[in-house]
């Protein structure tokens, strides 16, 4: 679904808030015709505002040079009012007006023309200033609709294309379901199994050849005037530009079923046709092509139904005219003579399948086209779409699971729902879907319910459904609820037992967990009157150092206020539970709790990386001589002789000196070297030759 | 209790959590090694703590043990 006019002037808004004072000023005086200095801000409003104004921009289109009006009346009529600059650039010029940027320019400074994504960076001073940013290519403008929804009400200055009389009278018109249908299966398949793009947003070989040849996207059109080149490919290029499937990283995933899939077959036309022309990879003539030459079909689409509206609501016209037309008008084939062949593959394969036009057969065999009263509405902008007939029985569920549908009474919303619970089969005049028990469980928790889809099945069958079938169904989501996994549930951890029960009581938890601990499956609708918090922990959060150390390093006293829940299962791997109080819980680090968490695969590392984060502090040797394995160190005790030097600087000068420093085992201390019994003579023999006394020994 | 009065509690933010519909279950699941690597600790007999960030992991492998669990993501009820 496009955005609303409300997004629009919030884009608009934005756009402003990013262009230069001097910018905003100069579009305030040219749209407002101001004379006043008036504050920035209320400048800024004021333009918002006039784009709502019919009358002021009226008045400002009637100044504006020939081609602005056009190409404001051109994204008008493509319904889109976001385009890239090259897209418009093109537009203007199969349309008459090859004058490059300068209507764009013209239009920006009208302020009539928006970037839709202004830099961050800097401030906008200038058109030239905002073009260097990208490039033709990249820089998307948009138009506010209610701007364009007046523009659109001007002559494009299109041809009036030659009438054909049709050889038989009774027109075609599908029932624009087919694409739609399509779209679904390629949800349903890419969210069974996501698809992996490449680096060139192309597809890998295998899943290329599937989609070619996938017997559901590939198969022929159920009312198939004309084919239409690589269309598996295509409905997954086009299921990404509408929203259906999204990009996440470097694979496609199925995303929820668009807003426009819950209203009428028009409106999710409307939101398919928009979104076509997003669709780059693909084009009539070549099909599926990533990284080739440029494709101009994005931006003739709605060139292509702007001419069939310009003809006389009767009229039929040849698909060959209508491309004659844009071939010799458009700057992609530059008015070359020979006809590419693709009017027929548009017009009576893609578009006559998504219910724009309506076919009859020609006086020479071949198709003629006109506009249906669909495509007439769309390119009108008016509300309300043509109405259409609606059957609410159109599903038979066989007793075998299997799922006949009708398209007579498809819906947008029947379709989306009936996609998301059961299985394609088939896609034709009447479609073939199966209940099993894998798709079954993808439905639900995509978020149908259980009653809701027999609520369905039910009110669209044309026969009451099998009591064996909707057992099944029973069976399949009931096994569903024997485990459920919370990716982020509150969980409310009370004083007491009986705290916990009164809370039950009020109706305040979900579910009770334990004799202390209840869980709330929905943390914004905790009533936060009812509770007096001691703590908070987070668990997406890193882990908060929540253990004191004792001094003996082996008692370990829990904060409360800071602990978690993981915290307890983690102390009971290593610990051993001293004392527990409401208020206060201590653990000891033993041998015996240590041996355990070793044995059980934690290093002395692991202990010790969890200990610095639980407590701020390494392990504690104490902790490590505990922790150290069996038979792994040697403590000797052994006499020894203790020489005390007076101060530090003389048990620095005999370790340094060569003639006493072999005669010292080690230090001790500052002052306290120790020497061997046997070398005892001799240092007593060096202190002597320096003078000094020396006594003991 | 009056029920005006406010309680005192700790509250545990974005946990994740996988509970069982019996004890029996739970030890099952604890006995597949891939998903234990991912359980921190046993809450109560039916409820398993899940790490952070591996709640994922852990629902494709119930889904490879054949299981169909329910995943209820934030808010929903």
């Amino acid at each position: 679904m496009l955005p609303s006019n409300d997004t629009w002037s919030e884009r608009l808004e934005t756009a402003l808030s990013a262009y230069d004072v001097q910018l905003v000023r100069q579009i305030a005086a040219r749209l407002l015709k101001t004379r006043s200095q008036w504050p920035i801000d209320e400048l800024r409003q004021r333009i918002r505002e006039a784009c709502g104004n019919a009358p002021v921009i009226d008045r400002r289109l009637k100044d504006l040079p020939e081609a602005c009006v056009v190409l404001l009346a051109a994204i008008g009529v493509s319904g889109r009012p976001s385009w890239t600059v090259s897209r418009l650039v093109e537009m203007l010029a199969t349309l008459g007006h090859a004058e490059g940027l300068t209507p764009i320019q013209r239009l920006f400074e009208e302020g009539l023309v928006y970037p839709v994504e202004p830099p961050k960076d800097r401030k906008v001073r200038h058109f030239d200033y905002w073009l260097s940013n990208g490039g033709v290519d990249g820089l998307r403008v948009f138009a506010h609709p209610q701007v364009t929804r007046r523009a659109r009400l001007r002559d494009l200055g299109l041809p009036e294309l030659p009438a054909v009389v049709p050889a038989r009278g009774e027109p075609r018109e599908a029932d624009g379901l087919e694409w739609p249908a399509r779209l679904a299966i390629a949800w349903q398949q890419v969210d069974e199994m996501p698809l992996r793009r490449t680096m060139q947003q192309g597809f890998f070989k295998r899943d290329l050849q599937r989609l070619r040849s996938d017997p559901l996207l590939a198969a022929p059109f159920a009312d198939h005037p004309s084919d239409v080149p690589d269309a598996g490919l295509l409905t997954v290029a086009w299921a990404q530009a509408c929203g259906l499937i999204c990009a996440d990283g470097t694979e496609l995933r199925a995303a929820e079923f668009p807003e426009a899939w819950r209203g009428g077959t028009p409106a999710l036309i409307a939101h398919l046709w928009h979104s076509l022309a997003e669709v780059e990879s693909w084009d009539p003539i070549r099909g599926w092509e990533v990284g080739g030459t440029s494709n101009p079909f994005p931006a003739v689409y709605p060139l292509v139904l702007a001419v069939l509206a310009r003809q006389p609501e009767k009229a039929w016209v040849r698909p060959d005219d209508v491309e004659k037309w844009l071939v010799s008008s458009h700057p992609f084939w530059g008015g070359m003579n020979r006809s590419p062949g693709w009017g027929r593959t548009l017009l009576v394969g893609l578009f006559y399948q998504l219910k724009l036009v309506q076919i009859a057969v020609g006086p020479d065999k071949e198709f003629v086209v006109r506009l249906s009263a669909l495509g007439r509405w769309l390119l009108s902008g008016d509300a309300a779409p043509p109405p259409s007939q609606f059957f609410e029985q159109t599903l038979i569920v066989q007793p075998n699971c299997e799922v006949l549908v009708f398209r007579q009474g498809l819906t947008p919303q029947l379709l989306s729902d009936l996609t998301r619970i059961a299985r394609w089969k088939s896609i034709g005049t009447a479609c073939q879907m199966e209940l099993d028990a894998a798709r079954v469980y993808r439905g639900l928790e995509s978020g149908l319910g259980l009653e809701d889809a027999l609520h369905m099945l039910q009110r669209h069958g044309m026969r009451p459904m099998p009591d064996n079938v909707a057992d099944a169904l029973r069976t399949w989501a009931g096994k569903r609820e024997r485990i459920v996994v919370y990716d982020s549930a509150a969980l409310i951890e009370f004083a007491t037992p009986a705290d916990l029960n009164e809370a039950l009581n009020r109706g305040l938890i979900n579910r009770r967990l334990n004799d202390r601990i209840g869980l709330v499956r929905d943390e914004d609708a905790l009533d936060y009157r009812h509770f007096r918090l001691t703590g908070t922990r987070d668990y997406g959060a890193k882990a908060e150092q929540c253990l004191m150390v004792a001094d003996d390093g082996l008692t370990l006293t829990v904060d409360a206020s800071r602990s978690d829940l993981l915290l307890e299962t983690e102390l009971a791997g290593v610990a051993e539970q001293l004392d527990s109080t409401p208020d206060s819980r201590t653990y000891r680090l033993t041998r015996a709790s240590l041996r355990k968490a070793l044995d059980a695969g934690y290093s002395l590392a692991d202990l010790e990386e969890w200990m610095t984060q639980r407590s701020g502090k390494p392990l504690s040797p104490a902790a490590k001589l505990l922790a150290s394995p069996d038979d792994s160190a040697e403590f000797r005790l052994e006499p020894c002789v203790v020489l005390h030097a007076p101060t530090e600087a003389m048990a620095d000068g005999l370790l340094q000196w060569p003639e006493s420093r072999d005669l010292i085992q080690s230090r001790l201390g500052p002052k306290a070297l120790v020497v061997a019994e046997a070398d005892v003579s001799k240092l007593r023999g060096v202190i002597y030759a320096v003078n000094q006394r020396f006594l003991g020994g | 209790m009056n029920p005006e009065t406010r309680l005192a509690v700790k509250l545990h933010r974005r946990v994740c959590l996988v509970l069982t519909d019996d004890a029996m279950l739970a030890e099952e699941l604890l006995a597949r090694k891939k998903l234990a690597q991912d359980v921190a600790g046993r809450l109560t007999d039916k409820a398993l703590l899940v790490r952070s960030g591996r709640v994922e992991a852990v629902v494709e492998e119930l889904k490879r043990m054949g299981h169909t669990p329910r995943v209820v993501a934030r808010g929903e009820a």
